[in-house]
């Protein structure tokens, strides 16, 4: 059974592909879940070494490529769910792809990043050797309720699974101090020696790299055969990466809540952006959450710092209520700037001739934006 | 010319960028030259009659459950009375969502325990666990109609007659016989989706369960709570409110 749903899976994926409606990593895992509900509880998935799973309200993408890139320049094959396909479906197509036509699954490692709200329907079947959580604030409350009902979820189903994988949390979390109860429970900080190896932009970054090197130090891995490699690391997409278009370098900032926004308009202040334009995006769609009023809780003291005296282009299906708050934070927007679509902006930018622009979008605006620029489709 | 907002458990009750609010009636205020302070006032403030005294309009957020169990005990012992007081004597209060509900006389959650109120509200909050859904969405409600004819409301009114927001909600509020609406529902639930009724109106109070936060697109109540807590006539007229108009007419397209 397995191996026909294997087999439909990468037919279908090629399908979606080839016709350019998407990258062919959620819609197979969807179908299986129509079919067997229970899908994860009724097959075992073992790989030989070991599954990571990644979970947590930012940083779930670059830490699992990092580590991903880690295992791999060690000679390590991994399966992971690479397009920040984070929902059950996309952990399913994830794994569905990885079987050979036994049935057995190729890589060595498993490291999938797991939506916040879908830990729990995933942790008790894939057995994981590490669970890595990297914080957690408030993010599209509409869909998740406040952060003590991720909470709440995530300790029961840590306390009732059978395994006890390595519990492995950020000490600044205030939430996450009930995580010391754990037996193999272990912290990592915020601290910036081993991110001046990186090329990342943002302290941020010091917890995901600090997080990837606790996880695989614990899984036996030698500091430096880790700190070796991390000179090599690339952006995950949408999280600083630069991607040239038409002779305009775009850098694109995930800004999809309060935090990553605030930690996002910080590298703005740096010295190698300062005075390029901004241009933002600001959608309700699905994967957004339809309830925007988080934008106010991004400070406006460093909204103002970060953005004074910048052209800024505001795009996206609430584009007005960006730039309403925008205006609430003392800065002035210039009404020719303002777009529904994120092409009519990137159009916009083109006919500018600038030379840089960042782009601060929340997710649907970050693969919107990403597609047009590459030509291609993420999910 | 200054207006003091008391703003109650910023801390505890600062729900998904209700503080905005703040920030919203600081810059408003700024703008027609009148200068703001904001007092928090939190679990380890002394309150007494000279501290309400200096305050001219209340604000108070929404907040998560357990934000809620840490202001509670100080909410119904020290607080309580001063805001049940300040509300019977036509001051000015927003209170959104979480406070709304406490400030009225009673919440029975699903279990059926009833956790008491400041009952300042003639209102009751009910949780039906997983009986009803809870409320979310985009709202769209038509102003209590004496509200919006009393002078300072429509002197300072650019916008209309409806008031749009986003609302998130597992209780379900019921209005007891004297109390007014703030508003009707057009599309959304409101207080307890049966009813068409938007939260309360009472002397000069607001409670609603409109999130947005709900004055970056209702700037005429805004400055109904800013000229009601002054007792200005007219506010200067803000060019920045065209484009507020379209976010608000916008706003009432948005599906629910």
């Amino acid at each position: 059974m397995l191996i026909i749903y294997s087999l439909s899976t990468k037919i279908i994926s090629f399908i979606v592909r080839i016709l350019g409606i998407g990258s062919g990593s959620t819609l197979p895992g969807y179908l299986v879940t129509k079919l067997e509900p229970n899908f994860l509880k009724n097959h075992e998935f073992t790989f030989k070494k070991g599954i990571i799973l990644i979970t947590g309200t930012n940083g779930k993408t670059t830490t699992c490529k990092l580590i991903t890139h880690l295992l791999r320049k060690n000679q390590n094959t991994v399966c992971t769910n690479e397009s920040g396909s984070n929902l059950v479906r996309g952990i399913i197509t994830t794994l569905l792809n990885d079987l050979d036509m036994f049935g057995q699954l190729k890589s060595d490692w498993g490291v999938f990043e797991v939506d916040e709200f879908n830990l729990p329907l995933v942790l008790p079947y894939l057995n994981p050797k590490v669970v890595l959580f990297m914080n957690l604030s408030r993010d599209q409350l509409d869909r998740y309720g406040e952060t003590d009902i991720v909470m709440t979820r995530w300790l029961d189903v840590i306390t009732s699974s059978v395994n006890e994988p390595f519990i492995i949390f950020s000490k600044d979390t205030s939430d996450f101090e009930t995580f010391h109860q754990f037996k193999n429970s272990h912290s990592f900080d915020g601290s910036t020696h081993f991110l001046k190896k990186t090329n990342l932009m943002g302290d941020y970054n010091a917890y995901n790299i600090n997080a990837s090197i606790s996880c695989l130090k614990l899984l036996g891995f030698a500091e430096t055969s880790l700190t070796n490699h991390l000179t090599t690391f690339g952006h995950a997409y949408g999280r600083g990466e630069c991607i040239d278009f038409f002779g305009t370098k775009f850098y694109i900032f995930l800004a999809k809540n309060p935090a990553s926004f605030n930690h996002n308009l910080e590298i703005l202040k740096m010295n190698e952006f300062r005075n390029n334009p901004v241009m933002l995006v600001l959608n309700d769609n699905l994967p957004d959450g339809r309830d925007v009023s988080w934008i106010y809780d991004v400070d406006s003291n460093l909204l103002n710092d970060a953005l004074m005296n910048r052209k800024l282009i505001v795009s996206g299906t609430r584009f007005l209520d960006m730039v309403i708050r925008l205006r609430y934070a003392g800065l002035e927007i210039d009404e020719k700037l303002l777009f529904p679509t994120e092409a009519q902006a990137i159009l916009k930018i083109t006919h500018l001739n600038l030379e840089n622009i960042i782009v601060l979008p929340n997710y649907s605006g970050m693969l919107n934006t990403r597609k047009i620029l590459t030509g291609r489709k993420i999910l | 010319m200054k207006l003091t907002i008391g703003y109650f458990y910023p801390a505890e009750l600062n729900l998904y960028g209700d503080t905005g609010n703040i920030e919203i009636l600081k810059y408003r205020a700024a703008r027609r030259n009148i200068s703001c302070e904001i007092l928090n006032v939190d679990t380890t403030t002394k309150i007494n009659e000279v501290l309400m005294k200096n305050i001219d309009l209340i604000f108070m957020g929404g907040g998560p459950d357990s934000s809620q169990k840490n202001m509670y005990e100080d909410l119904m012992k020290n607080k309580g009375p001063y805001l049940k007081d300040f509300i019977n004597n036509g001051g000015v209060t927003l209170t959104i969502c979480g406070s709304y509900q406490l400030l009225g006389n009673y919440y029975k959650s699903a279990d059926g325990s009833i956790l008491e109120g400041v009952g300042a509200f003639d209102i009751y909050t009910q949780h039906f666990g997983n009986n009803k859904p809870r409320c979310i969405g985009n709202t769209v409600c038509e102003i209590n109609p004496d509200l919006r004819h009393s002078l300072k409301f429509n002197e300072n009114n650019k916008i209309g007659i409806n008031v749009v927001g986003f609302e998130n909600h597992g209780g379900r509020t019921y209005l007891g016989k004297g109390m007014q609406p703030f508003g009707k529902v057009l599309k959304g639930f409101g207080n307890n989706g049966e009813d068409l009724t938007e939260g309360v109106w009472y002397q000069n109070s607001i409670g609603t369960y409109l999130h947005g936060p709900i004055l970056s697109k209702n700037p005429h109540i805004a400055d109904f709570l800013i000229a009601q807590s002054l007792n200005l006539e007219v506010l200067d007229i803000m060019s920045e409110d065209d484009l507020i108009k379209s976010a608000h007419t916008a706003s009432k397209e948005l599906k629910q």
